[in-house]
This record gives structure tokens, C-alpha cells and sequence, in this order.
């Protein structure tokens, strides 16, 4: 019963790092985008990114913290998506090297 | 056991049952209090980089940045006499459905090219609403066109500024100068017919006749400034006119191109109204007719074009120190 208890905290605790490390990265990308600066995306957030996806899929294999897992990999499916967009549509719309 | 001591034990357990409830209530209104402040903030979090998406989408699917770009660029080739533009010089920064686009212009005296001006614009999806210039020469080209102000006039045209004063002013400079002058013709000619008689200097840009500048009022009304190309080869890698072989037809195609983005252009060039269906179709029908040029050369070349009957009117430009050597 202990060890039930135990095991749902663990992979609830995993959920919710997942959502907070996807919100932080959310986070640091807005700041970019509203400075101006041209932060290398995937340099800087992939020290937040990879932590985040592998507590969420962690968190997912659990049937009461799936939901919080599912949250955090939607996040950072999210963030993946707008990494992608942002590279090939930047690479349209600016003709230079 | 008695039955006090039961009734106490009973009472006490159901005490802790009451209280393991309340505990999970409490539980319960704080994961969806987190839950529901997550949630918020995860939404509030992706509004911003959702808009750059759909700001990136649009200016790569919908008006694209490279038209926009293209669109003021070469406007500023055929409205503005003797100028180009470096490519590497254009600086493109997007930001919530805008884009803003620096890039400096360049004018030719002598043999170099000395910065004219610096432009910064800024697009709100498609739309021109802010066109900040500055520029860098000392003889600044009428910023209000009208009718009477231009530098380079039809010849049924006059000029507010006086032809013998431009031409004792550009006597009396050094002749270890270069030069850049707006010339204006008695008639009008052929381009190759200018720059084999002007054989002297660099003949840098030509002022066409479009149809609308004997009085520089348009068919409706609208005053217009004269619109022209460049006329030496251009092997800028940025310039439309990079391996022309007819600058006249770059410069026809040229006219096309814009004519859909003429808002756009009209607030990009210094000129009121652009007019180009109308100008278009004359020179469709009419070819490529020159009624005055822009030259640079060493000053004493400058000079001596005064004695070719076919210019008529002479307004200075910008002066440099000798760099003509070829």
C-alpha cells in the first residue's frame, strides 16, 4: 500500500517537472522572442527540453500521472513544432545566409 | 471491554475517517487550483511564439518578404536617379505580424559609390506604415515633388532653379573633382544615342518619357516625377539589371512587377503617385525615349557639356575629390 503510494507520488512528481521544464522553455522563448535577441534556439533549450520529455514519458507509463505526462510531452511537442516552423520558415523568408 | 470503552474507540476512528477526508478534499483543491494556474499559464505562454508561426507563415505563403523587399528595391531604381543597392546591406527583422526591413543606397560619383541614404521600413503584414529615410548627401533631391521642382525636365518643361547660376557654380570648382549632374535635353532621344555622344563621362542613370512629364501631371490629374533606369551594366549580384541584356526591357518588366504593389511603391520612392498602368502602356506603345540623364565624370568633362546643343538645363549634384582614374 506504502510503496503504491510511494511509486504514484514519483511518477506525479515526474509529471509536473515535465509541465514546469516545458513552461520554462515556453518561458525562455518568449523572452527571446519579445527582446529581439537571436538566441540559437536548440543550443540553450535543449538543456531544458530533453529533461522535460523524458520525465513526461516516464510520468506517461503511469495510469494517474498520465495525464501530467501527456501535458509535459505536449509542451514539448509544442516547442518542437515551433523550432521546426521557425527554421524552414525562416529559411524562406529571409534570402540571406 | 465495557461498552464506554467501545463507544470511545468507535467514536475516535470515525474522528480520523472525518479528518483522512478532509485531508483528500484539501488534496484535491490544490492539484486542480495548479492544474487550472498551469493551464492558464501554458496557454498565455504559447500566444507569442503562435503568432510568430503565423507571422513567418504568412510572409513565406502570403505576401512574401522577398516580394516586399523586391518591391522596394526596385522602386528605388526607377525612381531614384542614380542610385543602387548592396545586398548584403539589407537587414530583415520580423516581429509580431511586421516586418522591418534597413538597407542602405548607394549613388555613383565619379567611379565610387558613396552611401545616399539609409532606409528603415516597416511592414505590418503587407502594408508600408512606416518609412523612416535618412540621408547622407549633401544636395537632397526635392523631397515634395511638384510640378515646376524637379532636376530633370521634359523639354516643353521649365525648372525653378536657374541653368547659368548651376553652370558658374560648377565652373568654379577645383578640377581635381568629380562631379554628378542632372542634365536635361531640348528633345528626346535615345539612350545609346546620349551615352555615345557623352563618350566622356558615365551616363549613370536615364529619366524616360512615359507620356505624362511635358506638364508631370498624370491623365487624372496626379502630379508624377520622373522614372527611369539605370544605364551602365550593373554586375551587382542584388541588381535586376545583373546580365541585362536590354536595361530598357529590365526596366519595362521592371514597371510590371511593381504595378500590382503600387501603394507600396508609391510609399517607398519620394514620389506623390507612380501612375504605371498609364506610363506602361505609353511606353508599350511608344518605346524608350530619354528627355534628360544623370552623368558623373571629372568636373572639366562636366563643363564641356554645356556645348552640346542638346542640353538644355544643368543641375549640380553632389561634388567629391579626384577618384577617376581608369
Amino acid at each position: 500500500m506504502e510503496l503504491g503510494k510511494v511509486k504514484m507520488t514519483f511518477f506525479q512528481g515526474l509529471g509536473w517537472l515535465s509541465i514546469v521544464l516545458g513552461l520554462l522553455t515556453l518561458l525562455f522563448i518568449n523572452i527571446s522572442l519579445i527582446s529581439g535577441y537571436q538566441v540559437p534556439l536548440m543550443d540553450n533549450f535543449s538543456l531544458l527540453l530533453y529533461p522535460a520529455i523524458i520525465s513526461g514519458a516516464f510520468s506517461s507509463f503511469n495510469k494517474r500521472s498520465r495525464s501530467l505526462g501527456l501535458w509535459g510531452l505536449g509542451l514539448c511537442a509544442y516547442i518542437g513544432l515551433f523550432i521546426v516552423c521557425m527554421f524552414f520558415l525562416g529559411w524562406m523568408v529571409i534570402p540571406f545566409p | 471491554m465495557d461498552a464506554y470503552e467501545k463507544l470511545l474507540k468507535k467514536a475516535k476512528s470515525s474522528g480520523q475517517q472525518v479528518n483522512n477526508g478532509t485531508k483528500n478534499v484539501k488534496r484535491a483543491i490544490n492539484f486542480s487550483k495548479w492544474k487550472l494556474i498551469l493551464t492558464t499559464l501554458s496557454i498565455v505562454l504559447m500566444i507569442i511564439p503562435t503568432c510568430y508561426i503565423f507571422t513567418f507563415m504568412y510572409y513565406a505563403f502570403g505576401t512574401k518578404s522577398t516580394t516586399l523587399m523586391d518591391v522596394a528595391s526596385k522602386t528605388l531604381y526607377i525612381t531614384e536617379p542614380n542610385t543602387t543597392l548592396e545586398e548584403m546591406e539589407f537587414d530583415m527583422d520580423f516581429s509580431i505580424f511586421s516586418m522591418g526591413l534597413s538597407f542602405e543606397q548607394y549613388k555613383q560619383i565619379g567611379v565610387d559609390f558613396y552611401p545616399a541614404k539609409s532606409y528603415d521600413l516597416t511592414f505590418v503584414l503587407n502594408d508600408l506604415v512606416k518609412s523612416d529615410t535618412i540621408s547622407h548627401v549633401e544636395k537632397i533631391y526635392p523631397k515634395n515633388p511638384t510640378e515646376t521642382n524637379q532636376w530633370i525636365v521634359h523639354p516643353n518643361h521649365t525648372v525653378e532653379f536657374p541653368t547659368e547660376v548651376e553652370w558658374r557654380v560648377l565652373s568654379g570648382l577645383p578640377d581635381e573633382t568629380v562631379v554628378e549632374a542632372y542634365l536635361s535635353f531640348d528633345d528626346l532621344y535615345n539612350v545609346k544615342d546620349i551615352v555615345k555622344e557623352m563618350n566622356s563621362v558615365d551616363v549613370t542613370w536615364a529619366a524616360i518619357y512615359t507620356g505624362t512629364e511635358d506638364d508631370m501631371v498624370s491623365a487624372d490629374g496626379d502630379i508624377v516625377s520622373p522614372i527611369g533606369y539605370p544605364v551602365q551594366r550593373d554586375q551587382t549580384y542584388w541588381s535586376p539589371f545583373r546580365d541585362s541584356t536590354s536595361h530598357e526591357e529590365t526596366f519595362l518588366m521592371m514597371l510590371k512587377e511593381i504595378e500590382p504593389y503600387e501603394d507600396i511603391a508609391v510609399k517607398v520612392s519620394s514620389h506623390k503617385n507612380l501612375e504605371l498602368e498609364e506610363r506602361i502602356q505609353y511606353i508599350e506603345a511608344n518605346g524608350f525615349k530619354t528627355y534628360g540623364v544623370v552623368v558623373t565624370g571629372p568636373k572639366a568633362e562636366i563643363v564641356s557639356l554645356r556645348d552640346l546643343t542638346m542640353v538644355r538645363h544643368m543641375k549640380l549634384g553632389e561634388v567629391k575629390l579626384w577618384n577617376w582614374e581608369r
